[in-house]
């Protein structure tokens, strides 16, 4: 078993209605929800909208690329390999609505 | 993993109606796109929160209260705009607003959902407008779900939404719901609007069979609210029964590939015995007074249907004396098509087919493909086989969608040879 980081990017339009943004939330929660039942969910979060860069002499605020590629969430896995791990992060419903995940493995350590 | 319709979860459906009505009557109905884009914000907050740790046990609670500050927000923040348009005395009430105010009154926000669904029936407005407006307001529907469902421009829907919203804006705050004269002519629009809505879901143009089940389950979702005051009228208990009814054959029928299955071919195995029960009882509910509401008898004709193990075992008499009553309080010729079906499965076929051969005269049906369908199949089983063909094709021209269109053909073909 190998652990995964999924850097999920991207988040929903704004102006989505309340039945679309519920139809949408269904669709994450029965993701999440089969990962974790199977054991290969060891955390899950959101991330708060804000960015900030901080550098050797400068720090600013984002965001400072596309909205489309700031992070909005990650999934930390465990999974055989890339290829399952990928055949997962195809699930993401993210992918719905214009969002892409990034998949990383991790240092085994 | 998400393929198939998205799963039909009505989390943010069934709270944004309270919320949008609670924080219209909180901050008057001036305020109504206010209400609606503070509630339809606090959805997306809540899906940010939501999707990676699951819904909490109380969503509402969460909702409202951030609806509620996320609405002063936008007042604080619209203060210039409001200064010009309120008056000063209105902009200190409204920056005033304390968001913590009312938010422990969970029963009257459903309350406020009730007036809102009162003021969105205004005669004022034709009747679609209306079920677009309750659908905008209280389920949670944007303007393209709306189009879409009603297949019109999202151009046609907007302007519709907006004069519906300029007109409850206009009566200057939410319907009174006090019981009166006032109270039972509205509640009747109410029962119409609910009842439409749910027809546009079952019988509707629409092919999306998630978009149809989306529209029923909302319809059935806003008769129960009718339930819920001490002393619901009998009406009000029947249209819930009649919907729950419906509701059970909802799966029944339309086939895996999208076809359309009569109530004979439906594998009554698929019916839903929670939602027939739920009606029984809602209809028992109504009497013992004799059925005396278009409703009760539509209710209780849905309701045999339900209860007959087989279409073999209809109760064709009791179900022909329904209709019988129920064209006294409704002679609309879509009740006495539906009659002279039901006479015909009686067994007097001539007597269906000379009322069926009456209602083509009716302007109202000139269009409707199962009245030639109905004729048609009567023809055949008199032995006139010809005529049979004759009407069954007109049917097919005037199939509305696919599916009609391939219902009726495969009837058309059982006599074709």
């Amino acid at each position: 078993m190998t652990s995964f980081l999924l850097l999920i990017h991207g988040r929903e339009a704004r102006d989505l209605s309340p039945q679309q943004l519920g139809a949408h939330l269904a669709e994450w929660n029965t993701w999440i929800d089969g990962l974790r039942s199977c054991g290969r969910l060891k955390d899950a979060a959101p991330l708060v909208e804000g960015v900030r860069a901080v550098r050797a002499g400068a720090v600013t605020d984002g965001p400072f690329a596309e909205t489309k590629d700031i992070v909005s969430g990650y999934l930390l896995l465990r999974a055989e390999d890339l290829t399952q791990v990928t055949t997962i992060a195809r699930g993401c419903p993210a992918l719905g609505l214009g969002g892409w995940v990034e998949v990383r493995e991790l240092e085994a350590g | 993993m998400s393929e198939g319709p998205p799963p039909l979860d009505p989390i943010f459906r069934r709270e944004v109606g309270p919320i949008v009505s609670g924080l219209t009557r909180w901050l008057g109905v001036g305020y109504l796109d206010v209400a609606e884009d503070a509630a339809q914000d606090a959805c997306y907050r809540a899906l940010q929160r939501w999707k990676y740790d699951g819904v909490p046990r109380n969503p509402g609670a969460w909702l409202n209260q951030t609806a509620r500050r996320r609405a002063i927000d936008l007042l604080r923040g619209d203060a210039g705009r409001l200064r010009r348009s309120a008056g000063a005395a209105e902009l200190d009430r409204l920056v005033g607003l304390e968001p913590s105010e009312g938010i422990a009154l969970r029963g009257s926000s459903r309350d406020a959902q009730l007036r809102m669904m009162f003021s969105c029936c205004d005669a004022a407005l034709p009747i679609r407008s209306q079920v677009a407006v309750i659908l905008k307001l209280l389920c949670g529907f944007g303007i393209r779900e709306i189009s879409n469902a009603y297949l019109e421009s999202p151009a046609a829907t907007k302007r519709r939404i907006s004069r519906a919203k300029a007109v409850i804006r206009g009566r200057g705050q939410l319907f009174d719901i006090t019981p009166g004269i006032e109270w039972a002519t509205r509640l009747r629009g109410v029962h119409t609007a609910i009842y439409l809505l749910f027809n546009e879901g079952y019988h509707g143009s629409h092919v999306d069979v998630a978009v149809r089940k989306g529209l029923c389950a909302e319809a059935a979702r806003l008769s129960f609210s009718l339930l819920e005051r001490t002393d619901p009228e009998p009406s009000s208990l029947a249209l819930a029964a009649l919907l729950c009814f419906h509701g059970a054959r909802l799966d029944s029928r339309v086939s895996t590939d999208g076809q359309l299955i009569t109530l004979a071919a439906q594998d009554r195995s698929m019916w839903d015995r929670n939602l027939i029960v739920q009606g029984v009882k809602l209809l028992t509910g109504t009497t013992p007074a004799p059925a005396t509401t278009a409703f009760q008898l539509e209710a209780a004709i849905a309701g045999e249907h339900c209860m007959s193990p087989s279409y073999a075992q209809t109760p064709w008499r009791r179900i022909v004396d329904l209709y019988d009553a129920l064209a006294e309080h409704d002679p609309s010729p879509i009740v006495r098509l539906n009659g002279a079906v039901a006479l015909g499965e009686l067994g007097d076929e001539s007597g269906a087919l000379l009322e069926l051969e009456l209602l083509t005269a009716s302007r109202r049906l000139a269009d409707y493909p199962f009245l030639p369908a109905a004729i048609g199949e009567l023809s055949g089983r008199v032995g006139d086989r010809t005529g049979a063909r004759r009407h069954l094709a007109r049917a097919i021209s005037l199939a509305r969608n696919e599916q009609e269109r391939a219902s009726l053909q495969k009837r058309a073909e059982h006599w074709e040879c």
